[in-house]
This record gives structure tokens, sequence and C-alpha cells, in this order.
């Protein structure tokens, strides 16, 4: 938060002559090409069927011979529609035995004539399940074809164009979106997690919590959320805010070589999202629906009233002193009294603060959408609303979106449209995982003998600790709303120049405004109070435009050759600006006086800050495929940015190569079916800093560049300081991957294996490196190109679907992921990579607990080796020296460079908290109506530094509570102990960073247990429905782990900073996963 | 066909270039150039920037705590006059390292306060080097704006000095960011000292005798702060001329009560030669302006927040324990209520049973935090009334209470020491004397109705000193006395070579009250001054043969 003396105001008309002659040129585009499309349609207006096949698998017709010759037996009629009621053009009915086979026309009618009557009949459609249908003496058939979404020939929107599932070369994931609309799921990252190898989901327990995807590992420093893509606009922001419901299709580019075309900013993976279109036919309407409750589950142990005395007593006892607290008095004893204070208004109790802390809470959802699509426009529009209250007293989140997508072909060469989206958020939350403020771990530090309210019935606490009362701070900020609005979306068009050739112009919008509440009212408790009142108004606008346009080419030469060229561009301007007030003294705490007038006026501060970033990219793509055996595809990018000086330009490219070997004429195997091998490499540039930090300047800093010069007490003369160290040469990170994968279809495909390895390495990381602090306080870092580092790993997959004409149908899918990360290189002089001070102070008690250093992988664990207990004074004496207090029941600390001390220089690298491998397993089974599924996932190997036990395991903090492991703490009749002996002086400084901390956070879970139930055809049709589903879903059924603290999968830090990636797995008391049992509906007519 | 084609591909590669050369141009907002900021106004507001860094909150986090200008964890803390306080020893954890001298590299502590005084180093050295370059300015200003950066200058390389010892020296040709690779060895102490007497000689020599904005340094403050720079070289000769000086010249004077030297209303008055500007409420955020250094400082009780640190050893509590006639016992035996104390005790630190400032009510013991480990006493001198409108009564509590570099005592007090050291106890035992009349004749803590005094107040002076030893031990003490809690002790005890000696038989009777004391060592040679931050160790470059610059001080 920069105090900016001089502002410049946003300038409309700025703005749209930068887009002015992008514009013109595409008007006179779309008017040459309406007169093109004129003279074309006047030529030729007759459908082209190779056109509509001109994706479908060659090999699917060999089997099929069109013998017009049979004896005619019998003569059937039918139709072929997909689930929906939308006839199915070009769908093959083969007589099962014979070589006899008709497809059906326009309308999805066909007529085959059989040998008897009760032949049976083998319906196909690409992308649909195959169904066999014994005739038994019908001459008139209506058959239904359910969509196949394991079939390996779907389209597969991949960069700016599309492609075959079955000619991708590089590591692309394909999410199964259908069954989003069919679970309870919250946001789209949680469509991701466990579906795809190589791809981890850092959840966020909070409500309305936007977890982080981590795709193939971390590979750089700072940033490494990946790219989202929606509907053609790249974006990072909001994506909490898209309701999984709307997604059409959701694709997970992995390597270099499918994501490169994104170029910059997708570095880190790039996540494809389409959103729904309408479909031909009649007009769709889809209600969903699921509302449940959650309750917090696994909550830690702390110690009760009376363990906490006797800890405390023992503690006396081990630092030969007297007992004697406040509160539990003086004696051989501690003693509960009834009231912790002399006026008798708090009485003592004994609560679980844990427990007062959470409620169950309630999860509600309602998604109606309307869809429908003819020849010439299709366009969806949903309405969507999702509230999640927080187990966490007093929070909650809600969701409104809205969304119209809508598309017209003009004429037949033509088509433009339009997706919006609009969403309206609301969110109450609280600090948590982070020591300080997070009502979590305050907690933890409650002692269980302070009662939640004195006799007064008000908010009280603990006389002899400073920290405010976990419930009554949360009940203070119940009215804290953040709210967000935002608008995204993108228009477009898309012309046929020519047969094969294709325009399309994209210009996508980001517009959010965030306005956030924050009153924090008087109140007083035994050591803690706030005497005035105070208010914090902020209102946060981001503009984010990006404009596309792109020519796509494609052709087939003789019948063998397929090329597709892409050549585009793309500029991109993002600006954001902040704004906030501040007013303290306000006449009351009620809702109504919170408003920024109703405070002192004296009292008011403001502060405004905006940046701007800009982006241009210019790109080609060429893929070429010969007999559908040898595929090849090249890249090449170049991105200039805003953001750098000297090296504004990058120029990144990409090649990858797939050969389809069960294609090959040699190829003959029955047991497989598809086998295609992949090579691929690529670059990928990252550029993610914050804007200017290539110059420098002057500025006011209202927190460290006022002074009252004038001897005032009040009134401050604005200072300047240097802005920060500038680097005019920072460069352009890059990062480079190989990616090998083999891809395996069994069984007619209905088992697949896919294994990919990469090795990814980033040069140049982007990071701002800490100077010797004898640069100063104030800038005491520098952006910098510093180092490499590297993530390699093994993914595997393997999808499993019986056949599709069994009554009993199982499929299943498992994923493994082993991903290794490390920094490889660090320049001369930077010896490691550490989060900086005011992170330390706030969020470890400056302790200083990970470091990323050359050799270890980023957010290594760094302290003392903790090697167990000193049973004896001999043992004392035969270790190296750590203290003079130190006593039998401390730890003993591993003198590491054997010089006899135990001193700084004795630390090392303690842990990881990456996991060694990581898998998950879908299972799902229908039976007859019945469906269910079970969702497993877990991780093995990955370690935790449980900072909670700073407060919990340390009676060096006397009057904050414990965990209740200090009941089994060491002593001369507790030996066996792995928990050091209760010490308020703590001589050995067992509380320091050690392995002490660092526990094993593997664990299985079983995340979703779902079933359902979908009625029958017959009931449908008296009710005029096509679906009608009811389930029920339990998450987090169970988890199976070692690990003591709230939860093992630990994920990011909440404080936002990009020092998150810095520290990455150590436990501050986090939000809690909650097990949640909901009960949903599905309906569509 | 074709030319249609080829016209469209020319458009749209018209279109794809269009952003104009600017679009990835982008300038910061509110930011001054290089050329913008040698315009006198701003470089005016450069020098406001120098000056801001003197309270030691360096960036916009909340632990100045851990670079608190006023030295409570470096001085005091450290020291026979404080314990650590706060919620045990593991609060703040660092600093109780610090306390029972296990202090290491790392600790937060040992960095932050060095980049805060290099922080000061290179904004004064920044100003220095514009203002020599520039000519948009009138020449007697900047000629008196040179002095005052020098001043500021010279003081934070002081502070470095008495704190970390052997530092590495920076002048405002240090440009670039290479240029701070500079070894901490290069320069004798001789030479260090000198650099720094050279810059308060330069601002002595260019500095008004009184200045308009009373925040900026006075010729006086230059002269004075060169005594403290003498003194601390136990350069006496020059220490007698330049006190002389300033006690002729200066116009300072000590206020007639001890009490109002520590409120804000007074902070920039007649006893005060150079302080620390504090503000609250100025409209920064976060009130960062004001004693934002000691904001853990707040003694808990039904009006403060309960923070708790710093707290008054039970050796000090002694140490005001006074004989019959008003003097200081020195045998730091345990004060019992009825005993003569000497008034400054109830200025200095909340006591069980005292009235605590004008509110009405005593300080209790259980005001106080975590009195198993750190005993019933609060700290009182820096603290405000809770009903001053100079405290802030939320978050993060601080005050506007200026913080006192150089007030008159000291220069009093220093030139009676460089008296003793010149032989010279009678005019040493006359000034002594001033400032324990002050206490005398000033006004005292009374009880709650006002009837008597709180305490058995008895401040004597001295008769007569009839040796060094008995001279010395009366100033070293009377500086213990009047600066108690201001963060200077640990330094005395250093620079007059006593401190392995005090904090050893210190610790040797304080741990049978504060049990974590227990086998805890001054190791002479070794613990008078703090590491070398680690970081600058690591970060600090290498010479041509790829020696590390920085050398760690000795036994760390």
């Amino acid at each position: 938060m920069k105090k900016f003396p001089i502002l410049r105001n946003f300038n409309l008309f700025m703005f749209v002559n930068k887009l002015k002659t992008s514009l013109i040129t595409l008007f006179l585009i779309s008017t040459v090409i309406q007169i093109e499309a004129y003279a074309d349609i006047n030529k030729k207006s007759k459908t082209n069927f190779e056109e509509h096949n001109i994706f479908a698998h060659k090999k699917h017709f060999k089997e099929i011979v069109f013998d017009k010759n049979v004896s005619i037996q019998s003569i059937v009629t039918g139709k072929v529609t997909d689930s929906n009621g939308v006839p199915l053009f070009g769908a093959s009915i083969l007589e099962k035995g014979t070589n006899s086979g008709v497809t059906t026309d326009f309308d999805g009618n066909f007529k085959i004539n059989t040998k008897d009557g009760n032949a049976i009949l083998v319906v196909s459609y690409l992308g649909f399940q195959q169904r066999e249908i014994s005739l038994a003496g019908q001459t008139n058939l209506s058959i239904i074809l359910e969509e196949d979404s394991a079939n390996l020939d779907e389209i597969i929107v991949t960069g700016y164009t599309s492609e075959r599932k079955s000619d991708l070369t590089g590591a692309v994931s394909i999410i199964q979106v259908d069954e989003a609309t069919d679970q309870p799921l919250a946001s789209v990252n949680e469509l991701v997690q466990g579906r795809s190898a190589g791809v981890e989901v850092l959840r966020s327990n909070a409500p309305g919590g936007n977890a982080a995807i981590r795709i193939r590992g971390f590979s750089t420093v700072r940033n490494n959320d990946p790219l989202y893509v929606i509907d053609g606009v790249p974006t990072t922001t909001g994506i909490n805010l898209i309701n999984p419901n709307d997604i059409e299709s959701l694709q997970v580019l992995k390597d270099a070589s499918s994501a490169s075309i994104y170029g910059s900013r997708a570095a880190n993976g790039v996540v494809v999202i389409t959103t729904k279109k309408g479909k031909q036919g009649k007009i769709k309407v889809a209600y969903d629906f699921y509302s449940g409750m959650m309750t917090a589950m696994q909550l830690p142990k702390l110690a009760s009233a009376s363990q906490y005395g006797n800890g405390l007593w023992k503690a006396f006892e081990n630092d030969g002193i007297t007992p004697s607290n406040d509160v539990y008095g003086s004696g051989n004893m501690p003693i509960i009294p009834p009231f912790l204070d002399a006026d008798k208004t708090i009485p003592s109790t004994n609560i679980n603060w844990l427990e007062a802390l959470f409620n169950p809470a309630s999860i509600t959802s309602h998604n109606l959408s309307f869809s429908k699509g003819t020849d010439t426009s299709n366009s969806f529009f949903s309405l969507g609303y999702f509230k999640q209250d927080g187990i966490l007293k007093y929070t909650g989140f809600d969701r409104y979106t809205f969304r119209a997508n809508t598309s017209f072909n003009v004429g037949s060469k033509i088509k433009v449209g339009e997706n919006l989206a609009l969403t309206f958020s609301n969110t109450t939350d609280s600090n948590t995982n982070t020591l300080l403020g997070s009502p979590i771990y305050d907690a933890y530090r409650m002692p269980s003998i302070a009662p939640l309210r004195n006799t007064s019935g008000e908010f009280t606490g603990y006389p002899l600790n400073d920290i405010q009362n976990p419930v009554g701070n949360l009940f203070r900020n119940k009215d804290n709303e953040d709210k967000t609005l935002r608008v995204f979306g993108n228009i477009f068009a898309e012309v046929d120049l020519l047969k094969g050739l294709k325009f399309k112009t994209n210009f996508g919008l980001t517009m959010s405004n965030f306005s956030s509440t924050n009153f924090n009212p008087t109140y007083v408790e035994p050591n803690v109070q706030r005497e005035l009142a105070n208010l914090t108004k902020v209102e946060q606008n981001l503009m984010e435009w990006a404009f596309t346009n792109t020519l796509n080419y494609t052709t087939t030469i003789k019948d063998k050759h397929t090329v597709n060229f892409l050549v585009g561009a793309e500029s991109i301007e993002s600006e954001l600006e902040t704004l906030s007030a501040f007013r303290q003294g306000f006449p009351g705490n009620d809702l109504n006086f919170q408003i920024l007038a109703a405070g002192d006026a004296g009292t008011q501060q403001n502060n405004n800050g905006k940046i701007e970033s800009s982006l241009v990219s210019y790109f080609g793509k060429a893929n070429y495929s010969f007999d559908d055996r040898y595929l090849a595809s090249y890249t090449i990018r170049r991105d200039g940015t805003s953001k750098l000086a000297n090296n504004k330009w990058g120029t990144f490219s990409a090649a990858s190569f797939g050969w389809k070997i069960s294609n090959e004429e040699f190829f003959t195997s029955d047991i497989i079916s598809m086998m295609k091998l992949r090579l691929g490499w690529g670059q990928n540039g990252n550029q993610d800093i914050p804007p200017y930090v290539t110059s420098s300047g002057f500025l006011s800093d209202p927190f460290n560049s006022n002074y009252a010069i004038d001897g005032g007490q009040n009134v401050v003369f604005n200072g300047y300081i240097l802005s920060r160290n500038s680097n005019s040469d920072l460069k352009w990170e890059t990062t480079e991957q190989f990616n090998i994968g083999l891809d395996l279809g069994l069984i007619s495909n209905r088992l697949n294996f896919t294994l990919d390895y990469f090795n990814k390495e980033t040069n140049d990381l982007l990071l701002e490196r800490n100077l010797a602090p004898i640069s100063g306080g104030t800038n005491s870092a520098v952006w910098d190109n510093v180092g490499t580092m590297k993530n390699h790993g093994l993914e595997f997959g393997a999808d499993y679907r019986n056949d599709a004409n069994k009554e009993f149908q199982i499929s299943a899918n498992l994923n493994v992921s082993v991903i290794r990360n490390e920094l490889t290189s660090l320049n001369e002089g930077i010896d490691f990579v550490g989060i900086d001070a005011s992170s330390l102070r706030n969020n470890n008690f400056d302790q200083e607990v990970s470091r990323t250093a050359v050799g270890q992988p980023i957010a290594s664990f760094y302290g003392w080796v903790a090697d167990g207990i000193f049973q004896n004074q001999s043992e004392i004496d035969a270790h190296a020296t750590q203290s003079t207090g130190t006593s039998p029941g401390d730890i003993r600390f591993k003198d590491i460079n054997n010089d006899n001390v135990v001193d700084d220089k004795d630390r090392q690298f303690i842990g990881n908290p990456h996991p060694d491998f990581t898998t998950n397993l879908n299972l799902n089974f229908e039976y007859k109506n019945f469906d269910m599924t079970l969702f497993f996932r877990s991780s093995f190997g990955n370690e935790i530094y449980d900072l909670t036990r700073y407060y919990s395991d340390f009676y060096n903090l006397s009057s904050y509570n414990k965990h209740s492991r200090i009941a089994d703490a060491w002593s001369t009749e507790n030996t066996g102990s792995s928990v050091p002996r209760l010490s308020l002086n703590d001589p050995n400084n067992n509380i320091r960073p050690s392995s002490y901390y660092v526990k094993d956070g593997s664990f299985v879970r079983l995340q979703s247990l779902q079933m359902g139930y979908s009625f029958d055809q017959k009931i449908l049709e008296t009710l005029s429905l096509s679906r009608l589903r009811v389930y029920t879903n339990l998450q987090n059924v169970f988890t199976i782990t070692n690990y003591e603290g709230i939860d093992p999968e630990i994920g990011l830090q909440n404080y936002a900073s990009d020092n998150r990636n810095l520290d990455i797995g150590v436990d501050r008391a986090i939000y809690p996963p909650s097990r949640t049992f909901t009960l949903g509906l599905n309906i569509a007519f | 066909m074709k030319t249609t084609i080829k016209f469209l591909f020319v458009t749209i590669a018209l279109g794809l270039a269009s952003c104009s050369s600017d679009f990835l141009e982008k300038d910061p907002y509110g930011e001054l150039t290089q050329e913008q900021i040698l315009q006198e106004e701003n470089l005016e507001a450069l020098i406001i920037g120098a000056y801001s860094i003197l309270n030691g909150q360096i960036d916009n986090a909340s632990n100045a705590f851990n670079s608190p200008a006023s030295n409570w964890s470096f001085g005091d803390v450290v020291s026979d006059d404080a314990y650590k306080g706060g919620g045990g020893t593991g609060d703040q954890n660092n600093i109780h390292q610090m306390e029972i001298f296990t202090t290491n590299p790392a600790i937060i502590d040992i960095e932050r306060k060095w980049k805060a005084l290099y922080e000061g180093v290179r904004r004064s050295n920044s100003v220095i080097k514009l203002l020599n370059e520039t000519g948009d300015i009138t020449a007697t200003v900047k000629e008196q704006r040179l002095a005052e950066m020098k001043f500021l200058r010279g003081h934070f390389y002081f502070e470095l000095k008495k704190i970390y010892n052997r530092i590495p020296f920076l002048d405002e040709n240090a440009i670039s960011l290479s240029d701070f690779e500079v070894s901490n060895t290069e320069l004798s102490e001789e030479d260090l000292w000198g650099k720094i007497e050279v810059d308060f000689n330069a601002a002595y020599n260019s500095l008004p005798a009184a200045q308009e904005q009373t925040g900026r340094p006075s010729k006086y403050a230059a002269l004075a702060y060169l005594l403290k720079v003498y003194v601390y070289q136990k350069k006496w000769g020059q220490a007698l001329a330049v006190s002389e000086e300033v006690i002729q010249n200066g116009g300072y004077a000590l206020m007639d009560n001890f009490e109002e030297v520590f409120l804000p209303e007074n902070d920039n008055g007649s006893e005060i030669i150079f302080s620390i500007q504090q503000t609250i409420n100025d409209g920064a955020p976060n009130n960062y302006n004001g004693a934002i250094g000691d904001r853990l400082l707040p003694p808990g009780g039904p009006r403060y927040p309960g923070y708790g640190f710093l707290r008054p050893t039970q050796n000090l509590v002694n140490a005001f324990k006074t004989d019959v006639n008003g003097l200081p016992t020195l045998d730091n035996s345990e004060l019992t209520v009825s005993d003569n104390v000497d008034a400054r005790i109830d200025f200095t630190l909340g006591r069980p049973g005292i009235p605590y400032k004008d509110l009405g009510i005593l300080y209790e013991a259980n005001w106080a935090r975590d009195l198993a480990s750190y005993g019933p006493y609060g700290p009182k001198k820096r603290v405000l009334s809770a009903n001053s409108s100079f405290y802030l009564p939320v978050w993060p509590y601080v005050n506007a209470l200026n913080y006192y570099i150089i007030r008159y005592a000291d220069v009093l007090l220093w030139r009676a020491e460089a008296l003793i050291e010149t032989g010279d106890l009678e005019g040493a035992r006359i000034i002594i004397n001033k400032v324990r009349l002050r206490i005398q004749n000033g006004s005292k803590i009374m009880t709650l109705d006002g009837s008597e005094m709180a305490a058995n107040y008895s401040v004597g002076v001295y008769p007569v000193f009839t040796n060094y030893d008995q001279a010395i031990v009366a100033l070293q003490t009377e500086r213990r006395l009047e600066f108690a809690h201001e963060g200077h002790r640990f330094f005395d005890l250093v620079r007059w070579g006593i401190a392995e000696d005090i904090m050893n038989s210190y610790i040797a009777s304080e741990k049978n009250i504060r049990s974590y004391l227990n086998g805890v060592n001054f190791v002479g040679g070794k613990h008078e001054y703090f590491p070398i931050p680690q970081s600058q160790v690591d970060l600090g470059g290498k010479d041509e043969n790829g020696t590390l610059l920085i050398t760690q001080n000795p036994g760390y």
C-alpha cells in the first residue's frame, strides 16, 4: 500500500485509441469476408459429407463394408438420437455377423434390410457408446445412444485451436467435467483435484477459499499458479468465481509443447476451459441442486484445564521454582478456582476452544440453465447460486453467477458470438494458517480454564495472556464482508475465408471490483482491549483486456498429409487500482455506524495506488500429420512485456512428435487397440514480476518516509525515499521442458494407460533476491535472474471402463504422480532463498524454518536435528555442549560440524514438504438405475513442519494452552516419552526450530463417497422430464494418517504473498477440512 | 481471389502491429524521476525521508521492536536494568537468547537493527550525494542541509559502532549495489571514530545555533554528540573543552521536575538536545510514526494491553535504595517498603502499591505478565498515561513521546565523568549534585489521595569525593539511576570496561529469583558487542582472493 501524490486518471479515449487500428482492421476483414461469403454461397451450397467426418477415425470404418447385395428378409426402420433426443446424423448401423450396414440421414433415420427379424443390430456413432440391439421382431426402432466420454476421438481445445485427442502430441489431461453437475463441487479447482496425474490441488478449506493448482510441481520460486484460458481469454484471477456447472470441457496442458502456444504465463501449465453452448435440438432446461451439512473433523486434543495446570506445576518443579500462579494458586497442587479474577466475573471452566470455534454449517447450490441450438445459432443461459457457511463460526461465502453464451452463424461462413459471465460474491472470512491473528491458532493458545463468556455474558479471556477470545474475535468480525463483482467474457467472430482457412478474432475482458469493509469494534477483555473502534474500506478495481487474432489453415493433401497452420497475435493490458480509507473513533459498534462518515474525521487516512502492465505476442504453430500415423507439431512465440526494460522481448519455441504405432500396417494385435508414442520439447517464458522493477525513482511511503520535522505531535511532513533497487537488465525466466509419453489402449480402448516422463528446467529464475543488510532495510532486495530449478517426474494414468452393454458398469481411474523438485543453482554470492523478515515475524514468530537452497527441493525445512531426549546427566556430559542448563529430559541436538558445541552452525536441512508420490483412485459403479462413486486420494512421504507446537508443547510460553501431549512429557518416571521435559526457562532452548517439529504427513483419504439413483425413462415420460437423478454425497469420509495436527493437507499459507511457495508444508493451524454430507438432485427436461 | 488473400494478410498484419510502440512502456504512478528529485522542494522531502528512518521503522512490517530506536532490547534487556518480559521466555525468544547471552548472528534483531541503521546511512548518503550534484538549491540552505545529513550519518555510525564494533563504512560515493561490498576490518577503530568525528565536526561548523524546525539538530546538538563520541573514546581533554561550550552556549537547562521530562509537551524542551520526533494520529496507517519500536512495552493492567515487555530487574529496583543521607546504598540489598528510596524509582518503573501516572489507580503485581518468570515490576518512564491524548489506546498502542538521543543531563554527567578522569573530583561532585538536586527539589509521586508521598523518598547530595573510586562509582550510579530504561545502560557498562564484572555478579544474585538466569554467563571479550548479522557475512561479498569481506566479531 503506497501513497501516491500524483494521480493519473484512467483515460477511456487512450484505451479506445489503442484499439482503433485493430478495430478498423476487423471491420475491413469482415466486409471482405461478407462479400466473399456471398459469392461462395451462390457457388455451392451442397453439404460436404467428408467435412463432417474430417476427424473420424479411419480404422473404425475399415470393418464396415456397405454391401447392398444381401438377400432381403426383413426391413427395419428407425431413428438414432442422443439422450437429449437430438438426431444423430451419420451413425452406422451394422447387422451383427454380416457385412450389411447403413448410416443414418440428417434426421437420424435409417432403413436396413436384415436377414431375419431376430437379427442383432450394432449401432455406433463417433463419441457415443456403441449399442447392440436385438430386433426380436421389432421393425421400427427408437435408439438412444449415450455419450461416451471415454471415447478416444474427442475434440480437444488446445492452444487457440482444436485437435483430436488421438492427435495430441503433448501431455494433456482431459478432465471429465460432465461429472461436475452430478457432484457437489464448489469450485473449478475441486473439479481438477485428483483427476489427473501431475496436477496437485492445494486446498483451502475456508468457504470460498481459492485452492491453488500446481501442475508438475513448483517450477519457480514465485507465482506457480497456472494460466487459465476460458473460452479463449487468458486470465489468472477470480478462479473461485467460476460456476463449475457452466463448464463444458476442461483440459490441463501440462508440458511445454502443448502449453507453449500460450507463451508467457504458461510456464506453470495451462488450464483450458470451455463453457457450455447450446446444442442442436429442442430447448433443454436443467436444474441441479444440492444441499448439505458440514462439520469440523479430527480436531487436535488440546490440554484440559487440569492437564494444563498439572503441566505448569511440573514445569515449576523441573525449574526448581516454588509453584505460584495467579489463577492456579500456590501450593503442592494446582487448584482450579471457581473464578479466574479477584472480582469474580470470570468463572473457571474446562472448554475445548477448538470445538467452541466451529459449528455445523450448511452448504447449498442451485443451478438453472436453459440452452438451445439451431443450424444458425445457439444459446446457453444459466443462473447459479452457491452458499457455503463456514464451519468456523460467523464466516461464510455466497456466490451468484450468471452466464449467457450465444453465437450466430451469419451465412455459412461467419460465426459471431459472445460468452459473458457475471459473478457477485460475498465473503466473510478470517485469517487462518498464519500464527498471528488467526482465531484458530488463538484457540490452540487460549487455556481451557478460560470461559467463553464472563458472568455478564460478554466475551472474555484469560487474565494472564494477551490473546483475544477467538470466538469473540470471530463474532466481532461477522459483519465484515469482502464483495467482488466480476464481469468476465469475450466477443468473437470466426470467418471461413476459404476452404480450410479460418480467421478468428476474439476480444476478452475482465473487469472486477473488490470492495471490503473491515470494522473493528471496541471491546474489553481481561488483558486486551480496543478503546476506539476503527473502520477500513478498500476498493480495488481490475481491468484487463486481451485482444487475439488468429488465422488457421487446415488442409489434407492426397488423403495422407494433413497440415494445420496457425498464426496469430495477441495484446493484453492490465490495470489495477486500489483505493482505501480509514477512520477511528465511532459512536458505537452497531451496524448503522459502520460507515466512514460516522468516524472521527481527524483520524482519517486514505491511500491510492495503481499499477499497469501490458503484453504483446506474435505466434505461429504448424501441425503435420501423415497417414494418421506420424504427427509433428512446431510452435514459435515472441512475447514482449512492459515489465522488462532492456530485455523486453523473448522468443520461445516448442516441437513435438507423435507416432501412432497401432495405425501401422505391421501392427497387429488383438489386445492392444491403440498405441501412441509422444515426444515433446519446448520453452515457456515467465515474466510474472511486479511492474516497474526495472527502474527506480522516489516516492512517499506513509509507513516509513514521513517525519514531524517541526516537532509536532500529530502532524508529519511528507518525505521521499528511493522507490526500489532497480535492475534494468532483468530478463525473461525460461522454462524448458522435455516430455516423453506413451498412450496405450486395450480391449477396444476400454482400458487405457498413459505414462509420461518429464524433465522441466527453469532457467534465469526471477526472484527478488536479498542484498546484504548493509544496503538498508527499506530497499534490501533487488529483482534478478538468480538460478535454475529442476522438476522431473513420472506420471501414470490407468483408466478402465467395462463393456458398455453390461448391466453392471464399472469404471475406474487411477493416477500416480512422482515429482522431484530441486533448486539446481543460484548465482554466486547467494546461498539460499528465504522468506523475508516481516513474514517471519507475523507467521513464524521470527523462526526460520524453511529455506530454498541449491541441491534441495523448494521450501525444505531447515533447523537443528533433534536426536532424541537426554535420559541422564552422563549422556549430556558425553554430548557436545548445548547449554549450561541442559538437563535430562531435554532434546539432544546433533553436533553437525563436530566442534563439540551445538550452535547456529549446526543447522541443516531436516525435512521435505513434497510427497514421494501421490495417487488418486476414482471408482464408479452403475447398476440399473443406481450409481456409486468412490474417490480416494493419497500422498506418501511428505513432511510437515508442525509450527503449532511452538506454543503447544513448551512451557516457556506458559500463559498459553498446550496440547494434551504434554501430559506425557518426559520425566524421570516417564523416560520413554518423545516430548521433552516441561520447563518455564527452557535453558536448553528446546523450542528452537528443529526436526522435533517435523512430522510425517502421509495420508490416505476417502475424499468422496457418492450414491445416486436415476429414475426410469417411463417415469420420466409421465413427468415430461428427460432426466431425474437424486444422490447423496459424503466428503472427507475418513483419513488415515499419523499426523497429529488438524489435517495433513496443509495447502498454501494464507497470507497474500509470493513467499507462500517458499514455506509450504508449515502448519500454522489451518482451516480444517469439513465432513460434508449433501443431498443432490439433477433434473433436465 | 489471390489478391483478396493478400489484402487480408496485409490488413491483419497491420492490425497485429497496430499496437503503438509505447504500448509496452508503462511508468509507475506516484514516483518522481531522478531529474525531478533534484528540485529544491523535492530534495527537502528526500531529507525528511532521511530523518524518518531515525525511529527504526524501515518497512511496512509491524516489528520495529526488532530494531528499536530506544535500544530497549540492545541496551536495557541485556544489562542489569531489565528483563525481556512478555509471555514467557519463549515469547520473542530471539530477545531471550540475547538476554541470556546465547546471542547468535542469525537472530532477527541483530539483522533488523543493522538494517535500520544502515538504511539511515544509505538515506543520508543519498541526500548528500544529490545535494552535492544539484544547483537547484540556495547555497546556505544546501550547506545547512548537508550538515544535517552528516549529523544523521554520524548518529547512525555511532550507533553501529557501539552495538557492532567492527562495521563497514560507506560514504556518499557508494552508489551502485556493488559499492556496498566493503570490509568491516579495513578501517582501524581510530579511523572509524575519526570518520564519525568528521561528520559531527562538519555538522557543528555549518549548523545554526538554533533551528526553526525543532526536529533538526542545532550546532550544539552536533557538539553534544561530538562530546559523546569523545567520551566513548575516553578523549577526556576534548570532552572537557566541548562540554564547556555546550553548557556555556547551548542554552540548555534541566527541567524542574524529572517527571516532566517524559511528557510529550516537553519533548523538545530545554533539556532535550536531540530527539527522535514521534507522532500519533498523523494520518499515517498503523501509526508507525509513534514510538513504534517500543510498542511491546505497555505494562498491562486495566488500561493497557498486556504485552509486558521490558521489565525492571530486582537489581535495578534495589539500586534506587538510599541511606539516611539520601545517597545510594550501593549494596543492592532488597528494597523494602519502609526503606528510603530515590524518588526517580517511581517515575522510572511500576511498583505494586504506587500510583501509576495520573490514572488514579495503584500499580498492582497482577498488571505484570508472567509473574513467575519476570516478577511484579513494570516499565513506566517512557509509557504515557492512558489518559493522555498522546497515547494511542488502540493497536499498536504507541505514543508520541520523543525518544531522547541526548538530553542535557547526559552532557552534565559526561562532563562530570571527564572531570573525574582528569582529576577534578570536586568539579564533578558539583555537577552530579546538580542532577541530584533536581530530584531532591522536584515533585514526587503522591498517594492517591494526595496526602503524602507514596514512599519514603530521600535524595541527598554528595558532601565530598575523597578519591577517584568513590567518585567514579557515584558517577556510574548516577547515570544508571538517571537514565534507567533509556537504552544506555549496557553501552555504559561496556565503555566503562565493567560489563563482565557487573553482569556476572548481577546474574549470580538475580538467578535466585529468575531461574532462567541459571547457568547464564557473560563472556568478557565477546559479549560486549553483538555479532555481525550472518546475512551480512554471507552476502557481504568477497575480495579478489575469494575471502569473505566481512569478519565476524570475536567469539561468535
